[in-house]
């Protein structure tokens, strides 16, 4: 086959696939993005310290880089790709996803500014917002988990 | 999706949200909660949260991609008491200063783990039931 035609015939498999909902959505593509930047972050802690994690004030920021940053945003983006596709229900979509995807930025960021800053109230505001941000994931999939009974 | 691995991923959620919760406290005031609340969270975020997360989703998703029906359902079973039933000691063990329960709580904990990783390595060879 031409070359050409290859490409048309994966574009036209491409957009079959977007269609009947096998790839990302844009929010979770969002999500699993950013988990790989966080990823990166984190591994900074590596050069730096010559651990990923130093025994100092720079702890919890690294630390949580990765499980805030990484692990979190994984769970985020594969449980809300997977979830609906493994039960038949739909997530709770709308603005919902990316309210929680901006708590989630809002939180690391505050998060691991304050640790390394030394200001204790931006870590706060980090933690709740971090915190706020699982509550709307939790609300988007349980009725995933859980439907009404209709 | 079984009701035990949809159990698993809401379970892993209110761990979650536990354990921030637990975190945001002590960061508020570090004399409200006692015990190692540090060791508490780490424990509650990672084998709560996480480890329950992916119970619950590879019993489902690793028997499909394998291509074998699960080995065992009643170790899966098993395995989501026996998680619940150790994390909570770990974690009663922390707070109150009492190693034994950390202690007992860890064998349950690690019971789990072993049911689990037994369970998927026999689904995952093509030793499946049927
Ligand atoms: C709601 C979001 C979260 C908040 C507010 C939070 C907050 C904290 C705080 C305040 C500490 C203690 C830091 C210190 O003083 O040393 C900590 C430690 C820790 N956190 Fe988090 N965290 C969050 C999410 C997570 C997640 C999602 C994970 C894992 C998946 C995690 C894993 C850990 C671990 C392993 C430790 C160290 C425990 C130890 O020192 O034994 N955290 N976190
Ligand atoms: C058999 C597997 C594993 C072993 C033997 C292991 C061992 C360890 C050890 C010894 C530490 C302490 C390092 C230090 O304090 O300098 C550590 C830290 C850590 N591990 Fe693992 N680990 C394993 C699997 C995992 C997995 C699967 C995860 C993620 C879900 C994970 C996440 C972490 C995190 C976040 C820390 C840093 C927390 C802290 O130091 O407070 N580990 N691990
Ligand atoms: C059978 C399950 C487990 C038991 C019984 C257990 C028990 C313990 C105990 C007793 C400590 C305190 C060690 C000390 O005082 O030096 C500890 C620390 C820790 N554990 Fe676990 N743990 C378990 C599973 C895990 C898993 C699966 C992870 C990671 C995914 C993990 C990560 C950690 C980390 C990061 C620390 C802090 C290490 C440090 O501060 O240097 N644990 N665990």
């Amino acid at each position: 086959m031409p070359e050409k035609n290859i490409a048309e015939v994966q574009r036209q498999a491409h957009s079959r696939m977007a269609q009947m909902g096998f790839t990302f959505s844009r929010d979770n593509r969002g999500f699993i993005i950013a988990a790989q930047g966080y990823l990166m972050l984190a591994g900074i802690g590596l050069l730096i310290n010559g651990s990923l994690l130093a025994d100092g004030a720079s702890r919890p920021a690294f630390l949580h880089l990765f499980t805030l940053g990484f692990m979190l945003f994984m769970i985020y983006g594969l449980g809300s790709h997977m979830l609906p596709r493994f039960t038949g229900n739909p997530v709770r979509e709308g603005v919902w996803p990316w309210w929680q995807m901006g708590l989630a930025h809002a939180g690391v960021a505050s998060y691991v500014a304050g640790y390394l800053l030394g200001w204790h109230g931006l870590v706060i505001v980090g933690a709740l917002l971090a915190w706020l941000s699982l509550a709307v994931f939790t609300f988007r999939v349980w009725p995933v988990l859980w439907p009404k009974k209709c | 999706m079984h009701k035990r691995n949809r159990l698993f991923v809401s379970i892993a959620l209110i761990y979650g949200l536990l354990g921030g919760l637990i975190a945001i406290v002590r960061l508020l005031d570090p004399s409200l909660i006692p015990g190692n609340v540090p060791r508490a969270h780490g424990h509650i975020m990672l084998l709560g949260f996480i480890l329950m997360m992916i119970y619950g989703i590879a019993l489902h998703v690793l028997p499909r991609f394998g291509g074998f029906p699960l080995y065992s359902e009643r170790m899966a079973d098993w395995q989501l008491y026996a998680a619940n039933t150790g994390l909570p000691l770990m974690i009663a063990g922390w707070l109150g200063w009492r190693d034994m329960l950390v202690m007992t709580g860890g064998l349950f904990t690690y019971g789990a783990i072993v049911l689990f990783g037994l369970n998927m390595i026999l689904t995952v060879r093509g030793k499946g039931s049927a």
